[in-house]
Parts: structure tokens; C-alpha cells; sequence
């Protein structure tokens, strides 16, 4: 503590971000009051505006400054295949790779009960809605390679089993560039599991 | 608890949860230490060793502390790699939701290790024999104290034959009753086999025909356990079940 109130309510807050420890919030603090000022009025502002501006997407549940967002809107994409990810960082991961020109979805976590969140708090009901859309061919499910995410998977698969499309999961194994003496024995073991015939 | 595993011990990861900037906890099963909180100091870093430690990996442990929280030194993976995709991975939230709930940081429990153990590799390796999990769940119960005596009616003291197979019932916190004597009220009713093999060494799976009365028998002792809050993951599991247009037992092979 501080001692003079505005500063700690400062540092109590950013505390509450993820990845901002204690020492962390003090730091960026004494930043922004001692060398960094003018940033402050913009940061409260770019604030403000992103609270009264930015929504969830309508079909993709994305953050959008839109009821649609613009991969949504876009008519260069192919909205007959549909990318289940569970954040928006993993959709610019998937768009920095130049490859997928489809839709996504985007569920805002994942299912894990230990920790209290099931179906109900992924609003999965708008996932729903978007696979019973026309037109759609194929939902890859991209959730993240680890207990929680495969479940999620397996959860969502078992909605879509009703829906005749196809559905696959992003493929796992070691890393491009890696070597297997240095690769854990889970991530191996499901390389060799996920193996696939040799290509031409 | 323990000072200090700086020898080793094997464990096995029930939950891990970030800490702090950079750190994880992960709650370990432990053979010889029991339940234990343990900080992977840096394991959110992309490079730590820690990093892909996450439940249904079998470790050998080293860790060092005492209280609540231990500081985990050194954690090496062992043992055949369990696949804990699709439903496996259901069950794992299951049987270790059960594990946090129901047992205290702290308290070894060697014997439900080695049973936690069997469960996982039936579940993952051998085809999903599912009613592992009703042994795992009856050991759970006899550590809390659940001791019923399923071979004998409550009512006359008639003593039940092994290989009966008329309609006997499950008495919540009585034992059981015969088939000459009506049901009271929630009891649960199930063939005699059921019963027996309840009671013995559940070696073997049992019929097919047992498993409902016997998931609905653990399921009622294992309520009274849990107080108003159910399992989480039992939802999770009833939801995708439903939605799947399955119930429990259809699923219940081996």
C-alpha cells in the first residue's frame, strides 16, 4: 500500500488483469504517474470508448465493433466452414497463418468443471444457432490441445452430431523444427497416434 | 503433512490453476503424502518444464514446504501415456472432482491411489471398463466410512446367495432388504449378484444388467457426501449424455 488512495485503487485494479502481479501493478503505476502522464487521459479515454463500443459478434460471438464482425461481413470468406476457437487471440494466431479463409467461432474459454464452468457459461446456445445456419459444410474444432480443451471438443462435437456436417480437429504433434528426444511423451504419444499416411 | 518429498514420490496431476504472475498450482495425488497443493514456480512459462503438467499425467515428484502449499522441485513424467480425449476425459473430471471434494490435503491414502491408478488405466487403456469407476467410488465411500453389510436382510437376517437373481433392495444407511420384504421408501432395487459383487473383491466387471441399481446405489451414498452441491463435472457428463441421446449405462461397457 501506498498510502494515498488514488494510487492504490490504481494498483488494486491493473492487479486484477491477468498476468499483472503485485509488483507488476506497482510498477506500471509509477510508470504512467511519474514518465508516462499524457498516456493517462488517452488509456481512460481508449477505455471508455472500447466499453461503449465493443460487442460480442452475433454469429460469431468474436468481439466486433458491430452486430457483425468483419470477417463475418466479409464476402471474400467462406462461410461454409466454421473454426471453433476459445479466445480472440487464437483467431489472429489462425489468421497469421495466411492458411484458413473461413469463419470462426469463438467461445470465450472452455468447459472445466473443476474450476465451475459448464455449457451454460459458454453461451453455447449462440454456437447453436450458428451451426444451424444454411450452408455450412465443415466445423474444425480448434480449442487448445489440453484436458479442458479437448473436452470442449468432445462436447461440441456430440451437439453437432445431429447437424450432417463434417467435423474434424486441428491435428496434434511435435513442433516444426523440433526433435522428438526433446518433445514430451504426451505430445509424442499423440503424434504417433494422429499419424498419417505418407504423401507423394 | 510431511516436510519435505525431496526424495521423489509418484503422484498423479488432479487440477492445475494459475499463481501469481508466471506460476501454477497443481493439486498432485501423491502416494505417500496424499493430496497436495503444489506451486510450479514459472509453469505458465512457455519453456518451463512444468508447462505441459496438466490432470491424468502420471509424475514422479520431488517437492520441498509444508502448509498448504508446497513448492514442487522437480516433476518427471512416467508410466504409459493415458488418452484422455472424448469422454475419457469426462471421466478424469469425474473421478478427480470426486478426489478434491472428498479427500483433505494432506491425508496419504495409499490404497485409493493404487485404485485410482487401476481406474485411469481402465478408462483409457482397456476399452472403458466403466465399472472401474464403481470400484473407485465404493473404495472412496469405505475411506468415509461407508461399511454396510450387503449379504445380510435387514428385516429377517436372511443371508443373501451369491448367485440370487431375484430383486433384492439397497437400503440407504440401513444395508439391504430381501425380496420376501416390501421396499421402504428410496431403496434402491437390484439382483442379488448385484449386491454380492458389491460386496466382494470387484476383481472382475460385473453383468451388464447390475450396473444401473449399482450406479444408483454409490450415487446415493456419494450425494450424501457432497451437501447441496453436486459434482460439476456429473452435470457436464449428464448434459452431454443428454444431448447425445445416451444414458449412463449405455455407456457402461466392459
Amino acid at each position: 500500500m501506498f498510502g494515498i488512495a488514488a494510487v492504490d485503487e490504481l494498483v488494486s485494479l491493473l492487479r486484477r488483469l491477468p498476468g499483472i502481479g503485485p509488483r507488476s501493478a506497482q510498477r506500471i503505476s509509477f510508470e504512467l504517474l511519474v514518465r508516462k502522464r499524457e498516456l493517462m487521459p488517452l488509456l481512460a479515454a481508449a477505455l471508455l470508448r472500447a466499453n461503449g463500443e465493443i460487442r460480442h459478434c452475433q454469429r460469431c460471438n468474436n468481439l466486433a465493433d458491430a452486430d457483425l464482425c468483419a470477417i463475418c461481413r466479409s464476402d471474400r470468406r467462406d462461410h461454409g466452414v466454421l473454426c471453433v476457437v476459445e479466445s480472440p487471440a487464437d483467431v489472429l494466431a489462425i489468421e497469421a497463418t495466411g492458411i484458413y479463409n473461413g469463419d470462426y467461432f469463438v467461445l470465450m474459454g472452455h468447459l472445466s468443471p473443476l474450476d465451475g464452468i459448464g455449457p451454460e457459461a459458454l453461451h453455447l446456445e449462440r454456437f447453436a444457432e450458428r451451426i444451424a445456419l444454411a450452408d455450412l459444410r465443415e466445423v474444425i474444432l480448434a480449442t487448445n490441445p489440453t484436458v479442458e480443451g479437448e473436452a470442449t471438443a468432445h462436447f461440441l462435437g456430440g451437439m453437432m452430431r445431429r447437424e450432417g456436417v463434417a467435423v474434424s480437429r486441428i491435428a496434434r504433434g511435435v513442433p516444426v523444427g523440433g526433435e522428438l528426444e526433446y518433445v514430451d511423451r504426451g505430445t509424442l504419444g499423440r503424434a504417433l497416434t494422429g499419424r498419417r499416411a505418407l504423401e507423394d | 503433512m510431511t516436510a519435505t518429498a525431496e526424495g521423489g514420490e509418484r503422484a498423479w496431476v488432479l487440477h492445475r490453476y494459475p499463481y501469481r504472475d508466471t506460476s501454477l498450482v497443481l493439486e498432485l495425488f501423491t502416494r505417500e503424502s496424499g493430496r497436495l497443493g503444489a506451486v510450479a514456480r514459472g509453469g505458465r512459462r512457455p519453456r518451463s518444464p512444468f508447462a505441459a503438467l496438466e490432470a491424468g499425467r502420471s509424475l514422479w515428484v520431488r517437492w520441498r514446504g509444508r502448509g498448504d502449499l508446497v513448492t514442487l522441485l522437480q516433476a518427471e513424467e512416467q508410466g504409459e501415456v493415458l488418452d484422455f480425449t472424448g469422454m475419457n476425459g469426462l471421466i478424469l473430471f469425474y473421478l478427480n472432482e470426486l478426489l478434491l471434494r472428498l479427500t483433505q490435503r494432506g491425508d496419504p491414502l495409499p490404497e485409493l491411489f493404487d485404485v485410482y491408478e487401476q481406474t485411469l488405466q481402465s478408462v483409457a487403456l482397456a476399452g472403458r471398463q466403466i465399472w472401474a469407476l464403481r470400484r473407485f467410488e465404493r473404495r472412496l465411500l469405505e475411506i468415509l466410512g461407508w461399511a454396510p453389510d450387503l449379504q445380510v436382510c435387514h428385516h429377517c437376517g436372511r443371508r443373501l446367495r451369491g448367485d440370487d437373481a431375484r430383486t433384492w433392495y439397497y437400503w440407504p444407511e440401513h444395508g439391504v432388504l430381501c425380496p420376501d420384504h416390501r421396499p421402504a421408501p428410496g431403496t434402491i432395487a437390484m439382483p442379488g449378484g448385484g449386491l454380492t459383487w458389491l460386496a466382494g473383491d470387484m476383481a472382475e466387471g460385473p453383468s451388464l444388467a447390475w450396473l444401473p441399481g449399482l450406479r444408483r446405489c454409490l450415487e446415493r451414498e456419494l450425494r450424501g457426501h457432497l451437501s447441496a452441491r453436486p459434482l460439476e463435472s456429473h452435470r457436464l457428463l449428464a448434459a452431454y449424455l443428454a444431448q447425445a441421446g445416451q444414458d449412463h449405462d449405455q455407456r457402461s461397457t466392459g
